[in-house]
C-alpha cells in the first residue's frame, strides 16, 4: 500500500481540524479516547473519518498481562471498529493490568518462551473476538529482564508467526531501546518478517541523564531525530512502502509542524523507492 | 380534576402551545461553557512524557492539613480557623 | 559512557531464573504503586538487569511515569481543586487517592469518579470540607462532557396527546448528559473562579457564608454548559431525572418553595434540552 504519511489525531488540534483539511495521508486515533459515545470527541472523529483513512490505535488492552483479557474493553474496541471502519487496528506488546487494577502504562515483558506463548494466545483471542487482524507495536524500554532468552526482534517475529498478527514497527522505539540496551537497531529491523510489518511509527524522544548515564526516554515530545529518519529509510528498504505515522503527544506543536514532519516522511519514502527501483 | 392536576395540565398545555414558536435563548442566567479539550488516554499512551518528572520529597501523609493554593481567597464560614 | 550490552543472562546470583510471569507482573506492579520511601523488592530487582545503571533506578523511571500519567489525568479532571489546593498539595492528595482507588480500566475516563467522596472522607471535618463539593461539580462536568448522545429528542407536539387526567403520571426521560449539583456552599462561584488560570491575576475573594448554590449541567452543542438554578428547580429536576412522575416531582419542588412555578420550570427545562423523551 502506498499512502502518504499520516499524523496522530490529538485533542490540541481539534480546533484546527474543525476548519482545515491538511494534506496528510491518513489519521490515527487512540481508541480509548473515543470510548465515551457522546460529546465533542466522537463527533470530530466521525467528521474526519469521512475525509481521511483512519487507524485505531489501542493503548489500554495490556495484551501481555497474565490475567484474562478485559472483555468489556475488547467489546468497546469492537464497537468502535464497527462504527468507524478503520483501515488498521493496533495495540502494544506490553502488560499493565494486575489483579483487576490497571497501571495505564506500557510496561515491558521478559522475552521468554512463557511470555511468548502467553502473548501469542492473547493476540489470537483478540483477533478472533474482533474478527480481524491486529498489528502489535514494539515499545521503548528502559530495562531488561534477567530471564529473557530471546531478543526482542526474535520475540516479535515469533509472535507474528504464531498468532498471525501484523507488526507495527515503531522506528523511534527501536532506536530508543537500541541506545538504552546497546543493540544494533538495524539488526532489529532486518530480523523482522518484512511481510508482517503493516505500519510504521515515527516520533521524537528526549535524552535524560540518570546517575551520569544517558537514558533515552520516549516522550513523543519533539521532532523526529536524524538517526531515526535514517533508520526509517533503512526500514522502508526492508519492508517496502507501508503506512507511516508521525506521532507527537507531549508539548504538542501547531498542526502545521506535524504536517511538515509527515511531508518529510513522504520525502524519505520517495528516496527509498527510488533506491529500490 | 383537582387543582394539582389542573395546574400540571396547564403547564404542559402552555408548553405545547409555545412549542410551535421558537423558544428564545435566555441571556440573563449565569452560565459557562466548555468542550472536551484533551484525550485522557494520550499521556498513558505511547509516550513516557511523565518519566522525567521530579518526584516529591517524600510522601506526606498529613497532606490534608496543608492546602496552599488559591483557597486562601475563600473566606468565611468554617474556613476561618476554629479556635 | 556508551551503551554496553551488559553481562550474560540471569547469572547474577539471585534465585531469579524462572520467576513466573504472573509473579513478576505482580511484584513489578507493586513496586510501581509503592510510596517513595518503600523498601525495594529484592526478588524483583534480582529479575532485572543492571546493565550499567542499577535496576532500581530503571524501575524508578517507570514508577515516576505511572505516577505522572495518573496525576496528569486527575489534574485535567479537577483543575479547580488543583488550583485551590496548590500543585504540591494536589500531588500528595492525588497519590494518596490513587493508592486507595487504583485505576480499574485501560480507559482513563473513569479514574476521577471516586475523588469527591475521597475528599469528603479526608476533608469533611476540616475547614476545607467544601473541596469535596467543588470536586463533585468538576466530576459532574467531566461526565457531562462525554456522556452519550441521546437516541432521540423530546417531541413537544406529542405531549398534546397526553390526557389531562394522566399528566400527573407522566415521566420525562432525562438527557444522558444531564447532571445536577447542589451544595450548601457557593460551589458554582468557586468553581467558575478557579477552574481556569486567570489572566487578571488572583481569583476574587469568595465568602463561604454567601449561601449554597445549585447548578444544572447539560450538553450544549458538542460541549457542556453549566448554569445556576434555584434549590426548588434542582429538587424538581432531581426527582424527574430519578424517574419520578411529573406530579410527584411537583410535590417535591413545592416542599422547597411553595411558589415554585412549574409552567416556567418546564418550559425552561425543555428549552435547555434536559429531556430527550417522555413516557405517558
Amino acid at each position: 500500500m502506498s499512502l502518504a504519511a499520516g499524523v496522530g489525531l490529538r485533542a490540541p488540534h481539534h480546533e484546527a481540524w474543525r476548519s482545515s483539511r491538511p494534506p496528510v495521508g491518513w489519521l490515527e486515533a487512540h481508541a480509548e479516547n473515543y470510548f465515551p459515545q457522546g460529546g465533542a470527541q466522537p463527533a470530530i472523529l466521525e467528521r474526519l473519518r469521512a475525509d481521511y483513512p483512519l487507524s485505531l490505535h489501542g493503548v489500554g488492552l495490556a495484551l501481555g498481562s497474565v490475567e484474562p483479557l478485559d472483555l468489556q474493553h475488547v467489546a468497546r474496541l469492537r464497537r468502535m471498529i464497527e462504527r468507524y471502519q478503520p483501515m488498521l487496528v493496533s495495540e502494544h506488546l506490553c502488560w499493565g493490568r494486575v489483579d483487576g487494577s490497571h497501571l495505564n502504562d506500557l510496561l515491558p515483558l521478559p522475552y521468554t518462551e512463557e511470555a511468548l506463548r502467553h502473548v501469542a494466545s492473547r493476540v489470537g483471542e483478540l483477533q478472533e473476538r474482533l474478527g480481524r487482524r491486529v498489528l502489535v507495536e514494539n515499545l521503548s524500554t528502559y530495562l531488561r529482564f534477567a530471564d529473557s532468552t530471546l531478543e526482542e526482534w526474535e520475540f516479535l517475529a515469533a509472535l507474528a508467526a504464531r498468532s498471525g498478527c501484523g507488526l507495527l514497527l515503531d522506528v523511534n522505539n527501536v532506536y530508543v531501546s537500541a541506545c538504552n540496551h546497546g543493540f544494533d537497531a538495524r539488526r532489529f529491523i532486518a530480523a523482522l518478517p518484512a511481510t508482517a510489518v503493516g505500519e510504521i511509527h515515527l516520533a521524537g524522544h528526549d535524552v535524560e541523564s540518570i546517575d551520569g548515564r544517558e537514558i533515552r526516554v520516549d516522550t513523543h515530545g519533539s521532532a523526529v531525530c536524524d538517526e531515526v529518519w535514517s533508520l526509517y529509510g533503512f526500514a522502508l528498504g526492508h519492508v517496502g512502502p507501508v503506512p507511516t505515522l508521525v506521532e507527537w503527544d507531549t508539548d504538542v506543536p501547531e498542526l502545521e509542524v506535524l504536517v511538515a514532519e509527515a511531508a518529510r516522511a513522504d520525502a524519505v519514502a520517495c528516496t527509498a523507492r527510488a533506491a529500490v527501483a | 380534576m383537582n387543582a394539582k392536576t389542573a395546574l400540571l395540565a396547564a403547564a404542559l398545555g402552555s408548553l405545547v402551545m409555545a412549542g410551535a414558536q421558537a423558544m428564545g435563548p435566555d441571556e440573563k442566567s449565569e452560565k459557562c461553557f466548555g468542550i472536551a479539550k484533551a484525550g485522557k488516554n494520550d499521556c498513558a499512551a505511547n509516550g513516557h512524557g511523565c518519566a522525567g518528572q521530579a518526584k516529591a520529597d517524600a510522601d506526606k501523609k498529613e497532606w490534608v492539613s496543608v492546602p496552599k493554593g488559591t483557597c486562601d481567597k475563600i473566606v468565611g464560614g468554617s474556613t476561618t480557623p476554629a479556635k | 559512557m556508551h551503551c554496553a550490552g551488559g553481562g550474560g543472562l540471569s547469572m547474577a546470583g539471585a534465585p531469579t531464573a524462572g520467576l513466573p510471569l504472573a509473579e513478576l507482573q505482580r511484584r513489578f506492579a507493586a513496586a510501581l504503586r509503592a510510596p517513595d520511601d518503600a523498601a525495594p523488592d529484592a526478588t524483583l530487582l534480582g529479575a532485572l538487569r543492571d546493565d550499567g545503571l542499577p535496576a532500581a533506578r530503571r524501575l524508578e523511571l517507570y514508577r515516576r511515569n505511572v505516577q505522572g500519567n495518573f496525576l496528569k489525568v486527575l489534574a485535567l479532571e479537577f483543575p479547580a481543586i488543583e488550583r485551590l489546593g496548590g500543585a504540591a498539595w494536589f500531588r500528595q492528595a492525588g497519590l494518596d487517592f490513587l493508592r486507595e482507588h487504583p485505576s480499574r480500566s485501560g480507559d482513563l475516563h473513569g479514574i476521577g469518579a471516586p475523588f469527591a467522596g475521597f475528599l469528603q472522607r479526608r476533608l469533611g471535618a476540616t475547614p476545607h470540607a467544601y473541596f469535596a463539593d467543588v470536586a463533585a461539580l468538576e466530576w459532574a462536568w467531566q461526565e457531562c462532557l462525554v456522556a452519550p448522545d441521546p437516541d432521540g429528542s423530546l417531541d413537544v407536539g406529542e405531549l398534546a396527546s397526553v390526557a389531562p387526567r394522566d399528566v400527573g403520571v407522566l415521566r420525562f426521560v432525562p438527557h444522558p448528559a444531564l447532571r445536577l449539583v447542589g451544595s450548601r456552599w457557593p460551589v458554582f462561584t468557586i468553581w467558575d473562579a478557579h477552574r481556569e488560570p486567570r489572566a487578571d491575576g488572583d481569583p476574587p475573594t469568595i465568602d463561604l457564608d454567601r449561601g449554597g448554590e445549585c447548578a444544572i449541567l447539560r450538553r450544549s452543542g458538542e460541549g457542556a454548559e453549566a448554569r445556576r438554578c434555584d434549590p426548588s428547580t434542582l429538587a424538581w429536576l432531581q426527582a424527574l431525572a430519578a424517574g419520578q412522575p411529573f406530579g410527584d416531582a411537583w410535590e417535591v419542588a413545592i416542599s422547597h418553595d411553595a411558589g415554585f412555578d412549574v409552567a416556567r420550570a418546564l418550559a425552561e427545562a425543555v428549552r435547555l434540552g434536559l429531556f430527550c423523551g417522555f413516557r405517558a
